[in-house]
């Protein structure tokens, strides 16, 4: 039997001596998630394998094998499965139905299990799949149960699994107070990719990443799923781009999900997608936030962002113009466009920023009109 | 012309055409060379300095901007003291011959823009996505199959007498309403109108979304010397349209302006080759890196056989080892050389 769903394994015979390999792919939720479930897996005694950063095969294998009307990041997740291939025992594929009280999460993360199932079904370099489902809507159907089932599955006796789930807990609780205080989530993240065990982020270290914030630079902030702007391959590393300009980025990750609510609560309507919110949420804080700029990074093809990015940028416009560029990026995007709109945006910042001082310098002005 | 006096040389290496001009101090456009890009921007770049050196002596070129989707391989080979956005370089030079300008339409070979200003700075833009429709090359390629002059192809259209309508959304479906409407009789000036509109429509469409254009509006890059463009654009925004004389070399100029600029700011000193590059054997080749699975598609360009540039690598290995002075290139045989 070479795939496995919530009713048909039954490892517990299988592996009684040691404890699976699990794979965790570099793509979709992992972003926001990966100290939750590494901390699980190892407090359990199972070893986590992370599938590489993106590249040219793994979007090659996951555009191949994807449906046509995905997005970009839900192709890739094909990709990062199929890199699991022959590395792990199981890839942990979390079905997200509901992250949070009373919204759902974009129905393509739904279907990733089955959709991935479907692919592995034709192609038979697919690693097997530990699926679970991760419903807030349900009585107790949260993450929680979702790991402990995960657990179950994989033949742990409830008190370790109990144990994996404060280990857990406590690790995703100091990831999101840590990228509150406004870190590089990829810097957060980087911690949790290189080793699992918590390893204590120090003030000194987190302040200095703040103190990167070269005075008189620009900061902007970019906006966008995470696992579009944290993926350096998928956003042609617009992060990177940024940063080498001396530019301080900051994220809608910065911004606590009850700060982000705030923002949005004079909305007609609330948001029902959670990620959506948290873009929203991030996005109308920060522009009350003293930055120069804001980038809304979309997925081409992104129902959310279609309306979230377009809301947005709604509002930069009403907060007496807050500059707005909206990148939409997708597998055919090329990295002269990008950096072209990159460029004059910049460039429009900063002759904004220093509008009275060029026009002293200005050569005189002559011409003729046509 | 004294020898005394000193020029910038703007550059603008677009998709279709490669421009080359001189501004005096003043911003004043003194040369333009308008030359087409046909696939090789080295050559034509050499074609053009030659073209200067007939002219100039290479002491009347005080500083050198590129722009354009060349725009870093012109300054490779140049020696530029400034490399810019065609968005910047745009609005810059509009600004300058037009001062107080409030919206630039810029359609070029392949891609259009939008730029909004207030107060001489840039406040809002737009670009086309993937879609070439209505950009220059598209209209090309319709004058080529009705065998009309591009040059003549807005004029006819000025002798319309009731535009067809087009559907500009996409130009394969554009091309194939405009046969329907030729086979059912329209005039051919009727049908040229019509594609300008649906142009015209298609770009306030997509750039113009949302967008408020306030006047005084620019329409330059190469599209703008089509008459027809310029009457659609009139009609659709019920506004005066102002066409600047050298409307078709425009992110050259501005180019040019930001070279004196940066010229100033360093103190007087250029990056620039001299013209004597037109005569340099340059060569671009490119290999494919096998480090890992990216695969990347690296550029070199030599010069006398010696290495200048590299680029296209994710990593920057490539990128960095030029300036680094290891000038080996591992297993390169280049797949492609085109001078």
């Amino acid at each position: 039997m070479k795939i496995t769903s919530v009713l048909k394994i039954s490892p517990t015979a299988k592996r009684s001596q040691t404890s699976p390999v699990i794979g965790v792919p570099r793509a979709l939720s992992y972003f926001e998630y990966l100290p939750l479930w590494r901390a699980f897996f190892e407090a359990l005694g199972c070893r986590v394998v992370i599938s590489p950063e993106t590249n040219k095969k793994i979007l090659d294998d996951g555009v191949q094998a994807a449906v046509e009307e995905a997005c970009l990041p839900v192709k890739l997740y094909y990709g990062h499965v199929k890199a699991l291939s022959g590395k792990v025992d199981y890839v942990f594929v979390p079905r997200l139905i509901s992250v949070a009280k009373k919204t759902y999460v974009c129905p393509k993360f739904m279907g990733v299990p089955d959709m991935v199932r479907t692919a592995a079904h034709f192609d038979r370099h697919y690693p097997e799949l530990l699926i679970v489902d991760v419903n807030h809507r349900l009585r107790g159907g949260g993450w929680n149960q979702a790991l402990v089932n995960a657990g179950t599955q994989l033949g742990f006796a409830p008190a370790v699994i109990r144990r994996g789930l404060q280990a857990g807990r406590q690790a995703q609780d100091d990831f999101e107070v840590q990228l509150h205080t406004g870190i590089n989530p990829a810097m957060a993240l980087a911690d949790w990719e290189k080793r699992g065990r918590a390893i204590k982020r120090t003030g000194p270290k987190a302040g200095k990443d703040q103190a990167a914030a070269a005075p008189g630079g620009l900061v902007i902030a970019v906006i966008g799923h995470p696992y579009q702007i944290f993926d350096r391959f998928v956003s042609l590393n617009l992060l990177g781009k940024l940063q080498a300009e001396g530019v301080r980025v900051i994220t809608a990750s910065a911004v606590a999900d009850q700060v982000g609510r705030e923002a949005t609560s004079h909305l007609p309507k609330r948001l029902f997608w959670s990620f959506g919110q948290k873009l929203l949420g991030g996005s109308l804080h920060l522009l009350e936030q003293p930055i120069d700029g804001l980038i809304y990074v979309a997925a081409f093809g992104c129902g959310p962002d279609s309306m979230v990015g377009e809301i947005v940028e709604r509002h930069a416009k009403r907060a007496d113009q807050v500059p707005f560029l909206m990148l939409t990026i997708d597998e055919h995007t090329g990295e002269a466009g990008v950096n072209t709109r990159l460029e004059a945006f910049l460039d429009l910042i900063t002759r904004k920023k220093h509008e009275s001082s060029i026009k002293k310098t200005r050569i005189a002005i002559k011409g003729y009109r046509g | 012309m004294g020898v005394r006096s000193v020029f910038y040389l703007g550059v603008d290496v677009g998709s279709v055409s490669t421009n080359l001009v001189l501004v005096d101090q003043l911003g004043n456009v003194e040369e333009t060379i308008y030359l087409r890009t046909q696939g090789r921007p080295l050559a034509v770049i050499q074609t053009g300095l030659k073209e200067l050196a007939k002219r100039y002596p290479d002491e009347a070129i005080g500083g050198v901007g590129t722009t354009g989707s060349a725009r870093t391989l012109g300054a490779v080979i140049l020696g530029a003291d400034v490399v810019k956005n065609e968005i910047t370089t745009h609005a810059v030079a509009a600004e300058q011959i037009v001062p107080g300008v409030r919206t630039i339409l810029e359609i070029g070979g392949q891609d259009s823009k939008l730029i909004l200003l207030k107060n001489g700075v840039v406040t809002d833009f737009a670009m086309n996505t993937v879609c070439a429709a209505g950009t220059g090359s598209f209209l090309d390629q319709q004058a080529a199959r009705l065998q009309i002059p591009i040059t003549k192809f807005g004029s006819l259209a000025a002798e319309a007498r009731h535009a067809v309508r087009i559907a500009g959304r996409c130009s394969v479906f554009a091309e194939s309403d405009m046969i329907h409407k030729q086979q059912t009789g329209h005039t051919l000036p009727d049908i040229i109108a019509g594609l300008c509109e649906a142009l015209v429509r298609n770009y306030l469409n997509n750039l113009g979304k949302g967008k408020q254009l306030v006047p005084p509006i620019v329409f330059q890059g190469g599209v703008a010397a089509n008459v027809g463009m310029c009457r659609a654009f009139e009609k659709a925004l019920g506004q005066a349209i102002i066409v600047p004389e050298h409307h078709m070399v425009m992110g050259a100029v501005g180019a040019a302006i930001l070279a004196g600029e940066a010229v100033k700011q360093k103190g007087g000193a250029s990056n620039f080759k001299g013209l004597a590059m037109a005569e340099q054997p340059l060569v671009a080749g490119s290999k494919e890196c096998k480090d890992c699975p990216n695969l990347c598609e690296v550029i070199e360009i030599c010069e006398a056989g010696q290495p200048i540039a590299r680029w296209g690598d994710r990593c920057g290995k490539w990128e960095s080892s030029v300036a680094a002075g290891k000038q080996d290139w591992p297993d390169l045989k280049p797949q492609t050389a085109v001078r």
